[in-house]
């Protein structure tokens, strides 16, 4: 009974196609090993946040299931393929859908689940992703911030997803890492500010080199 | 409680389900009307006269009870996953990184790391603290909660409030709010009882009276009245402050009224000249937190009712704020009578609150870990040499008391009692627990040794301060009224 908590999930939509492949989808898994390393020493990050990745290429599956920091791996991810991202939208919304808690009168609800965004490119499957896109976004149940990562990724589908969109303007590894130490330091600050009110969202300023999108 | 025996409840399904109206007997149609037409001429609340130790819910409330309690042990920690860990893998490996930096000095208005209240007053005593969070401590931000408590010959009144935690001045609407509510509850009834020397009279009547009612109205706006005021108090203080650069420099930008947003719950304790010397209680909330009423010698399943219900949204920790004004509107529906022989008060921030969820079955347990603690005690302590061998053999089960290096220093160590932990180890649940004072008496001893102080504010003040849950960092303010 004491091991019930309200916990704070935060899922990770990683674009895996084929403009991914090499140097770019490494620096992603070193990104997110770093992520978990740094949540890793924070205690409100350990005692609350919970950690799904859900990958896209020619198809989207959830890797990692919604997974306590402590017990997270992460998995391993390969690049090639197409952009399903709107099939990867929907697994998004399938999963908040079973795995989210909601507030009722005999259980307390998860923390407003954040969702981060990566992609390079734009969905192979536009027409479904701008029906998953309104679909999420009328859903209103998460804050989700969209990072577009070099200028092939175009900014304007991440806007039907969320107001929050990142633009990441060179691809060095170094860039990637920063958007994963910026997606660390918004974790933290969202469990530090856990109290806020819907929309409004509070995220430290976006790292040296990106920019945000109007 | 023979008499309340034979109380007979309301149908609940003939007015409010959600709401289970507890009557007395003789009162069953007068209050039932009201609460069947609460849109009277004048702009009165809905009282919900209840009587909280009544029999009628009882058969209910231990069905939902059981089944609350099974989801709760079947949910830990996550989906039923076997490599899960425990909430308390957890908490011993956070401990030690949980750090403590001071108050800020260079803000205005820092506020104090601990606020104790030890009170005897005329119709209660008064037993409150309120600890910094280990959030506000790791981060060295202030302390968002405060609670007020006041009397008046012998009504007692309590405010407390927890500012909003996105909110860089919500402590202010959190102080101001508390000290607004109290003050104009402790004048406005003073006047009422010197113009109507004859009122406790007319409270203590039959509920179905309508003089009584009527009488029960008036009390009952002057607390939502106090709220109003309370609101007042917060405008003002920002007035006070928007052009005072102090505080824009601290947000960047100019100040807004939603800077100082807090939650706001007050209780009025008015004692009645009845033959079971009933309280008549009147509580009114504005987002989350918990009033809640305990007899204590009632059975674990029939002792707890919550006086309110706390502002929640779907996710946690999203709640409402009495800098919306649009919520002044309806305060009617956000006020709670109760008239019975509770013998305690609590009130409480959702620090404290989300930590014993679901509020209807686990208050009992709150206050089981207050009486496991040292913090109030059993009243008839019980000579050892009459407890039987069964009850021996669990005190001969209890566990040591759980220690939890201190935030404010590792090097100290805190040793509490958990209930959950003391009927893990006798084997018992907590409604059998809750039958068991001897039991706890023996377990509370050990932990007031070592707080090496006798006032009870201070006793709760360490337990506020050094309990640990897992994901509870928040604020904690606990106010308890001994009625």
């Amino acid at each position: 009974m004491s091991d019930y908590i309200r916990r704070l999930p935060v899922y990770l939509l990683i674009d895996c196609s084929g403009s991914m492949h090499g140097e770019k989808i490494e620096a992603v898994k070193q990104g997110i090993r770093t992520l978990v390393s740094e949540l890793k020493g924070d205690p409100q990050a350990l005692e609350t946040a919970y950690i799904s990745v859900i990958t896209f290429a020619s198809a989207a599956r959830q890797e990692a299931p919604l997974t306590e920091l402590m017990l997270f791996r992460e998995p391993e991810l390969k690049a090639s393929g197409a952009t399903m991202f709107g099939r990867a939208v929907e697994v998004l919304i399938d999963c908040m859908n079973t795995e989210i808690r909601h507030s009722t009168q005999t259980q307390k609800g998860d923390w407003r689940p954040l969702v981060f965004i990566l992609t390079d490119g734009s969905p192979s499957d536009a027409e479904d992703f701008k029906v998953n896109a309104s679909r999420l976004k009328a859903m209103k149940a998460a804050n989700i911030v969209a990072c577009a990562a070099g200028a092939d990724a175009k900014t304007e589908y991440l806007k039907m997803l969320t107001d929050n969109v990142l633009m990441m303007n060179s691809l060095t590894a170094g860039d990637f890492a920063q958007f994963f130490a910026w997606v660390s330091g918004s974790v933290r600050m969202t469990s530090k500010s856990i109290e806020a009110k819907p929309g409004e969202l509070m995220l430290p300023p976006p790292p040296h080199g990106f920019q945000i999108v109007p | 409680m023979d008499e309340n025996m034979n109380i007979t409840a309301t149908p609940a399904e003939e007015n409010k389900p959600e709401e289970v109206l507890l009557l007395t007997d003789s009162a069953e149609n007068a209050a039932a009307d009201e609460a069947a037409a609460p849109d009277t001429d004048t702009a009165e609340p809905a009282p919900e006269a209840s009587e909280e130790t009544s029999a009628g819910t009882a058969s209910s409330d231990i069905s939902s009870d059981v089944s609350a309690v099974t989801a709760d042990d079947d949910t830990a920690p996550d989906d039923g996953k076997k490599d899960a860990l425990s909430g308390k893998d957890i908490t011993s490996y956070t401990a030690s990184l949980w750090k403590y930096k001071d108050i800020p000095q260079d803000e205005p208005e820092p506020f104090p790391e601990y606020l104790t209240l030890s009170e005897k007053y005329e119709g209660s005593e008064i037993i409150g603290a309120r600890v910094r969070g280990k959030k506000h401590k790791h981060e060295g931000t202030n302390c968002d909660d405060w609670f007020e408590a006041a009397c008046e010959g012998n009504i007692t009144f309590i405010a407390v409030s927890d500012g909003a935690g996105s909110r860089k001045f919500s402590r202010i609407g959190a102080r101001e709010s508390c000290k607004a509510a109290v003050g104009y509850m402790k004048h406005t009834f003073a006047d009422i009882m010197k113009d109507e020397p004859d009122i406790i009279s007319v409270l203590s009547l039959d509920l179905s009276d309508e003089k009584c009612m009527a009488a029960c109205r008036r009390l009952a706006k002057i607390v939502q009245d106090s709220v109003v005021k309370a609101y007042n108090a917060v405008e003002n203080a920002f007035y006070d402050r928007v052009t005072d650069s102090r505080y824009s420099d601290i947000v960047g930008r100019k100040l807004d009224l939603r800077d100082f947003s807090a939650t706001l719950l007050v209780s009025a304790v008015i004692p009645l000249i009845t033959e079971k010397s009933e309280k008549l209680v009147i509580s009114c909330q504005i987002g989350d937190g918990i009033a809640a009423l305990v007899n204590t010698s009632a059975e674990y399943d029939k002792a707890v009712k919550l006086m309110g219900a706390p502002d929640s949204g779907e996710f946690s920790g999203e709640t409402e704020f009495i800098t919306s004004k649009r919520l002044l509107d309806g305060l009617e529906a956000r006020t709670k009578l109760s008239r019975g022989t509770s013998d305690l008060l609590i009130l409480m921030t959702d620090g404290v609150a989300d930590d014993y969820f679901p509020n209807e079955t686990r208050i009992g347990c709150l206050y089981l870990d207050l009486l496991a603690n040292g913090i109030l005690t059993v009243k008839e302590p019980v000579n050892t040499d009459e407890l039987s061998a069964h009850q021996l053999d669990m005190i001969k089960k209890l566990p040591e008391p759980a220690e939890y290096p201190w935030v404010n220093d590792n090097n100290v160590k805190i040793a509490l009692n958990y209930t959950d932990e003391l009927c893990g180890s006798v084997g018992i649940a907590p409604e059998e627990l809750w039958d068991e004072r001897d039991i706890i008496s023996a377990a509370a001893a050990a932990v007031r040794d070592r707080m090496d102080t006798d006032d009870p504010a201070e006793r709760l003040r360490i337990w506020l301060d050094s309990y640990v849950r897992r994901g509870s960092f928040d604020d904690r303010t606990l106010v308890l009224a001994l009625i």
